[in-house]
């Protein structure tokens, strides 16, 4: 799997870096495909997560409160933008402070559902964040990503393929 | 040249950071685009109420759990309070307000000083007896004013109007 990071520009603002996953193989984004798996049955609830992001990039930054945390493994950083009971869709992302995330994807909530494991798209979404929270965090040990900027961005190589790097 | 210090400078030259590619995503342009300016304005200051209760929340020192039982709630109330997605009615924000000593909602207009200056000058003929000071001008009755004057006192009065409210 052949993936980079890149940074949202029109989502990223003063307050926060906004970065997604930029997979070679389907030639965009993660959440590229998030809002195309999306956009027919909820575009209302898409445009909704669209304006949070943009409003976290220019006035407040990703304050805490506007996910839900421990998504994935301690320390890694999973989390999930926050959705009411009454919302349909979990957006995944990996969140490093109050000023950068990276958008992963995401799918459908189900009523019934109570754990994660029980619905395979959001699994499916849940682990390969969690995979790339790894191979990031792997990097960074090694100082070829580092944060600039007091934690407001990052530089370094963002270019990931995971068979050479196995 | 010495293999090592080739390798060594290869590892620099691997090294060596630079920032993230940019990246516009057309499709959420495209769907950010279909938001209107109302749901926008909605979106962006329920975000911004909820980082307001946060910050007042902080600067008290206080958890998520001290603000919960100071109100009788559940602490996942306040979660969902502080997500920015939160509809709040009047009570609650008036109840926020008083626990946490924070102005939420501005029910007492503001006055607006206003300065309107004139710049007048009387020639030798002039039509009128030129007001003696500025309460004479606004406030006093006993003066007649010509309308070649008055047009001319009218058009630098919305030109300092325009000035003010710019």
């Amino acid at each position: 799997m052949k993936f980079k990071l890149v940074k949202l520009k029109s989502y990223s603002g003063k307050e926060a870096s906004i970065y997604s996953v930029y997979m070679e193989d389907l030639q965009k984004t993660l959440f590229d495909v998030f809002l195309e798996e999306n956009k027919t049955s909820f575009k209302s609830e898409l445009k909704d997560i669209l304006k949070r992001m943009s409003v976290i990039g220019h006035k407040t930054g990703a304050r805490e409160q506007f996910f839900k945390t421990k998504e994935g493994i301690p320390g890694d950083g999973v989390c999930a933008l926050y959705d009411d009971p009454d919302k349909k869709l979990r957006l995944y992302c990996i969140r490093y402070g109050k000023q950068l995330i990276i958008l992963g994807g995401g799918g459908q909530k189900t009523d019934h559902i109570r754990e994660l494991q029980e619905d395979e798209k959001l699994k499916k979404e849940n682990y390969l964040l969690r995979d790339i929270s790894a191979r990031i965090r792997t990097r960074t040990d090694e100082k070829e990503i580092v944060f600039i900027n007091g934690g407001m961005d990052f530089e370094g190589k963002f270019e990931f393929d995971t068979e050479k790097d196995e | 040249m010495e293999e090592w210090i080739l390798k060594a400078n290869l590892n620099l030259i691997q090294k060596k950071m630079s920032k993230a590619e940019e990246y516009t995503s057309k499709i959420s342009e495209e769907l950010l685009q279909k938001l209107s300016p109302e749901e926008s304005e909605k979106i962006e200051k329920r975000m911004l109420l909820a980082a307001k209760i946060d910050d007042a929340l902080k600067a008290k020192g206080w958890k998520k759990k001290d603000f919960a039982d100071s109100l009788s709630k559940q602490p996942s109330e306040i979660t969902k309070w502080l997500s920015g997605t939160h509809n709040f009615t009047t009570d609650t924000l008036w109840d926020i307000e008083r626990i946490l000593g924070v102005e939420l909602i501005t029910l007492e207009e503001r006055r607006k000083e206003q300065v309107i200056s004139f710049h007048i000058s009387v020639s030798k003929d002039a039509e009128i007896e030129a007001p003696m000071s500025c309460e004479q001008l606004f406030h006093g009755t006993s003066f007649t004013i010509s309308s070649t004057w008055q047009k001319k006192l009218n058009k630098d009065q919305k030109r300092t109007n325009e000035i003010y409210q710019a």
